[in-house]
C-alpha cells in the first residue's frame, strides 16, 4: 500500500506491506513538483502518481492520498441531529452558485455537545482528476483525505491516541503559524490555527469551540515560555511538521514534556531495511495516516 | 472522531468510509502448459512408459474435443471495454502511430476503429493483449491509411436513460474551458479535449448510465474529440 501526502509542492510517500507483526515499511521518500498550469491539474497529479509508482514498483498500485489543506475550504454550521435542511440553508447563505459548480461539500459531525458540523469543500476538478488518473494508471485509490485530518488518523492507528480522554494534533507551521485539532471523548471539539507570538500568542482562525481554542493557545504559549512543564489542556499532544520548520519542533521536543509525542510513523512501524530513522526529517510522513485507517498496528 | 474520505459522495458523512476507486487491470497470465508430472520412481520398463503415453494421449483428445464442441464466446466485462476505449482515447493524445478514429457503443457490441500510417503498428497492436481476449478484429486499408476494427461484446440495451440525466451529469462534471455542449430532442453532444470526454464517460459509468445509452466517440481532424449520446429506444 502506497501512502502519499502533499505539502505544497512536496509529495511525501511511504510504502508498506502487511506482515505478521503489522505493517512493514518498504520505501519512503519525497518528490518535488510545482503546479505549472492550474488548468492542467489532472496532468499534474498524473505525473506525480506515475513517478512515485515507478519509484516504488510495488506490483498492484494501491494507494491513498492526502491533499494539502490549502486546496480545500472549511466552514462550520449549526445542525443539531445532522439536519440536512439546516446545512442546505447555511450553504445557500454562505456560498454562491459559481462556487457550488466547482466544489463538492462534505459535512462531518463535530462534538455532540456543540451540535455543529464541519463543512469541507473539496474541488470537483481535483476529485475528478484522481478518479481519471486511477483509471489511466490502472490503480486503486483506497482513501482521499486532507492534511492534519489524515495525521489524526495516523495518531489513532500508530499511537492509539484515542485511548486518551482528550488529545491534540499539533502541526508546526511557517512563521510560528500552527494548525491544531483538539479531540475530546472521540469527538472533534475544535480545528484552529494559532500564532505563537512572544509572550501572548493569538488564535488566527477557528472552527468549533472558540473557548477551547483560546485555552489551548494560552497553554502552548506557557510551555513555550517555560512557565509550564506539561500541557494541561489535553492528556496527550502529538507534534509534527511538514514544511521543514524543524527548529521549533526541536525546541519543543527538547523540553522533554511528559505528554508530548512526535507524530512520526517510522518511530512505530517496522522497516525492511535496518536503517537509522531520522526522527525529525521523516515527520512529514505523519500526513500519510489515512493509509492506516482500520489497520492493526 | 471522523476520518474524511473524499472518494465518498458529497453530503453528510459517516465517521468512516470504505469507498475506493478501483481500476486495477486484470492480470492475464500467459497460458503455460504444465509439464507432465514426473513419476516419483523412475520408470523402468517400456510397458509402463506406454501406459503413460496412452493416458496422456487420451487427456489431449478429451481437451481438444471439448474445445471443438464448446467454442466459448469471449467474455469481456463492460468495465474492461470502457477501459479499453478510455485507454485508446488517451493513447491517441500522445502516440502518433496509433489513433482512435471512432468508437460506437451499440446494443450488443462496441465497434472500435483505430488508424495507423504503418501496417506493422496495427499488427503489433492486435498481437498484444487485446488478442488474448479473443476479440474479433478486421484489418483493412483505405486511401493509404491502415485501419483495424475491433468488435467488443457489450450489453448496451438497458432502459431508463434520459437526456435530463445527462444534462444533470454535465453540470456535475468539471470540464476544461475548451468544450461545447449541445442538447437536441434526442441527442447529447459534447465536443472537447480528450480529458473532457474521459471525465464524462467515467461519470456516466460511475452513475450506472453507460449501458442505458447508445454512444459514439469520434476523434476529429482538429485533434478534438466528439461524443454523441442517444437514449436507448424503449
Amino acid at each position: 500500500m502506497l501512502a502519499i501526502s502533499q505539502s505544497g509542492a512536496t509529495y511525501n510517500y511511504l510504502n508498506w506491506i502487511p506482515s505478521e507483526s503489522g505493517p512493514l515499511v518498504t520505501h519512503h521518500g519525497s518528490i518535488q513538483k510545482e503546479l505549472e498550469n492550474p488548468d492542467r491539474i489532472d496532468e499534474h497529479y498524473y505525473e506525480i502518481l506515475d513517478k512515485i509508482f515507478s519509484q516504488v514498483q510495488n506490483g498492484d498500485p494501491i494507494c491513498t492520498f492526502s491533499l494539502d489543506s490549502s486546496s480545500v475550504l472549511f466552514s462550520t454550521c449549526n445542525a443539531k441531529d445532522k439536519n440536512q435542511e439546516m446545512i442546505n440553508w447555511h450553504l445557500n447563505q454562505t456560498h454562491d452558485d459559481e462556487l457550488n459548480k466547482v466544489i463538492d461539500y462534505y459535512h462531518f459531525a463535530m462534538s455532540s455537545e456543540s451540535g455543529k458540523m464541519l463543512n469541507i469543500g473539496f474541488p470537483k476538478a481535483i476529485r475528478q482528476s484522481f478518479q481519471t488518473n486511477m483509471s489511466l494508471l490502472k490503480s486503486k485509490l483506497n482513501g482521499l483525505s486532507v492534511g492534519i485530518f489524515s495525521a489524526e488518523v495516523g495518531a489513532r492507528q500508530w499511537m492509539h491516541a484515542d485511548k486518551n480522554g482528550s488529545y491534540l494534533i499539533w502541526k508546526i507551521g511557517k512563521k510560528k503559524n500552527d494548525e491544531l485539532l483538539y479531540i475530546q471523548n472521540g469527538e472533534l471539539v475544535s480545528y484552529f490555527s494559532i500564532h505563537r507570538l512572544g509572550k501572548k500568542g493569538k488564535v488566527n482562525w477557528q472552527f468549533g469551540d472558540s473557548v477551547a481554542a483560546e485555552s489551548i493557545c494560552k497553554d502552548i504559549i506557557n510551555v513555550q515560555n517555560n512557565t509550564s512543564k506539561k500541557f494541561s489542556s489535553a492528556e496527550q499532544v502529538y507534534l509534527y511538521t511538514t514544511d521543514g520548520n524543524m527548529k521549533d519542533v526541536k525546541f519543543f521536543h527538547a523540553l522533554e514534556l511528559e505528554n508530548l509525542t512526535l507524530l512520526n510513523p517510522l518511530s512505530v512501524l517496522e522497516t525492511t531495511e535496518d536503517e537509522k530513522v531520522h526522527e525529525y526529517n521523516t515527520l512529514p510522513l505523519a500526513e500519510t495516516g489515512n493509509s492506516f485507517g482500520g489497520i492493526d498496528v | 472522531m471522523f476520518s474524511p474520505n473524499f472518494i465518498a459522495e458529497p453530503g453528510i458523512q459517516k465517521e468512516t468510509s470504505e469507498e475506493s476507486w478501483i481500476y486495477l487491470q486484470k492480470k492475464v497470465e500467459p497460458v503455460v502448459e504444465a509439464p507432465p508430472a514426473q513419476p516419483k520412481e523412475k520408470i523402468q520398463n517400456t510397458k509402463a512408459k506406454w501406459a503413460i503415453y496412452a493416458w496422456a494421449a487420451s487427456v489431449i483428445i478429451i481437451i481438444a474435443s471439448a474445445g471443438m464442441f464448446m467454442n466459448p464466446k469471449p467474455k469481456v466485462s463492460p468495465d474492461m471495454v470502457l477501459n479499453q476505449v478510455v485507454d485508446l482515447i488517451i493513447e491517441s493524445g500522445y502516440m502518433k502511430e496509433l489513433q482512435l478514429a471512432e468508437a460506437h457503443f451499440n446494443s450488443d457490441y462496441v465497434q472500435v476503429t483505430i488508424t495507423a500510417g504503418e501496417l506493422s503498428a496495427l499488427q503489433n497492436f492486435t498481437l498484444g493483449y487485446r488478442k488474448e481476449d479473443n476479440i474479433p478484429y478486421e484489418i483493412f486499408r483505405k486511401n493509404d491509411i491502415n485501419y483495424v476494427s475491433l468488435n467488443f461484446p457489450w450489453e448496451g440495451n438497458k432502459k431508463g436513460g434520459s437526456l435530463e440525466t445527462l444534462k444533470a451529469l454535465a453540470t456535475k462534471t468539471v470540464f476544461s474551458n475548451k468544450i461545447s455542449i449541445k442538447f437536441t430532442d434526442n441527442n447529447f453532444e459534447l465536443r472537447g479535449r480528450s480529458s473532457d470526454i474521459i471525465s464524462y464517460l467515467l461519470q456516466m459509468a460511475d452513475n450506472g448510465l453507460i449501458q442505458k445509452f447508445t454512444l459514439s466517440v469520434y476523434h476529429l481532424e482538429s485533434g478534438q474529440f466528439y461524443l454523441k449520446v442517444q437514449a436507448n429506444q424503449v
